[in-house]
């Protein structure tokens, strides 16, 4: 069986310093914070969960939940991030179809995908060697009928029985549940963030009541948190993956002049 | 309910994998929307008032965003996370 060795999430948007250099630079430090605290763990796949930005996706098809089936990626290239080419594997984002397929979840299987900075800003702040083997995971919260929190907790429950139950002995799995905090993109409340929405959120993974995310419905988190705010059901998935654990936020800075509440965690994961 | 603005949706779908179409967008907007079959009364909109455009006819937040920065409208600077990576040997570039 395999084994979940690390769960974390992280905002996945950047900036301009302007006149907020040190908050930057704090953001910037936790995101390789977190970067550092994956790669300890010596994953041999890393998991990133994320909405697509309507870059790879597009309305006339919507799909709720995808994964990348493909041998490499190279990211489309947005907020800077280095287009490099990243290992995939196949075997275990085929494996992982047929699995959650016989539990209830239908994921499209992608063999071409740019993954746009939801997916390439964490995997560069964690995957610095390009030698880990990358499954996007794509919770499309852009769709008109969005998934769920619960859905995606769900979702996250599968991932982590998928490990333990059909992977091989001693596989070492990362997963990455990345988006938000709250922002608000082209509504009458943009440039708005919810600090103590945020924050609430950090302590309630701290505190490992992390599930409680999965309760929250999609009008609830737009009203607190902004439509970008729809992105934590990334999060939710990787606590429905890191089941009963408790957490430490890692970084929190409320960047105005970037619309959102930047912040991440990492889970109390055995990796030995 | 009311049909979206699936033409111009397309329109800014193709605008992420076909980059020219900024430029062309800048220099002749109405050919664009012609070519891509976008009503007339929208491209009416669209030509009068583009961020106000986008919000009467109900265009998708992310793509509003898109075709905001597309057209040099949008209020957040482009920046790039490259000088925040760590380098390979364990330095912040």
């Amino acid at each position: 069986m395999g084994k979940l060795v690390s769960a974390v999430a992280t905002s996945h948007t950047f900036g301009l310093p302007d006149n907020h250099i040190e908050a930057t630079e704090r953001v910037a430090e936790g995101m390789r914070e977190i970067g550092r605290r994956v790669r300890a763990a010596k994953p041999d796949i890393l998991i990133i969960v994320s909405s697509d930005h309507l870059t790879n996706f597009d309305l006339d098809v919507q799909i709720p939940f995808a994964v990348g089936m493909a041998d490499g990626y190279e990211p489309l290239g947005d907020l800077g991030v280095p287009v490099r080419r990243y290992p995939g594997n196949r075997g275990f984002a085929a494996g992982l179809v047929q699995f959650a397929s016989n539990d209830g979840f239908d994921l499209v299987g992608l063999e071409r995908v740019r993954p746009d900075h939801g997916i390439a800003v964490p995997n560069a702040m964690i995957n610095v060697h390009a030698d880990v083997p990358l499954v996007p995971l794509y919770i499309n919260t852009v769709m008109e009928t969005i998934p769920t929190c619960k859905r995606s907790y769900e979702l996250g429950r599968v991932v982590a029985r998928y490990i333990r139950e059909q992977r091989p002995n001693a596989e070492r799995v990362a997963i990455v549940g990345s988006g938000g905090l709250s922002h608000w993109i082209c509504m009458p409340d943009s440039g708005r963030i919810n600090e103590e929405w945020d924050r609430g959120i950090l302590d309630r993974i701290a505190c490992g009541q992390g599930r409680e995310l999965a309760t929250w419905t999609p009008a609830s988190i737009i009203e607190a948190g902004g439509n970008g705010g729809l992105e934590i059901a990334a999060w939710a998935c990787m606590l429905g993956a890191a089941g009963d654990a408790t957490g430490s936020a890692i970084y929190y800075e409320p960047m105005h002049n970037w619309w959102t509440g930047m912040g991440g965690v990492a889970m109390h994961i055995d990796a030995a | 309910m009311q049909r979206p603005p699936v033409e111009l949706h397309r329109l800014i779908s193709q605008t992420v994998v076909n980059p020219s179409l900024n430029e062309q967008l800048r220099c002749d907007a109405r050919s664009v929307y012609t070519h891509f079959g976008i009503p007339a009364d929208q491209q009416a909109l669209l030509l009068a008032d583009p961020r106000k455009a986008l919000a009467t006819l109900n265009v998708h937040p992310n793509l509003q965003f898109k075709f905001l920065a597309a057209l040099g409208l949008l209020g957040l600077k482009p920046a790039s996370i490259q000088p925040y990576l760590e380098t390979p040997h364990g330095q912040a570039r």
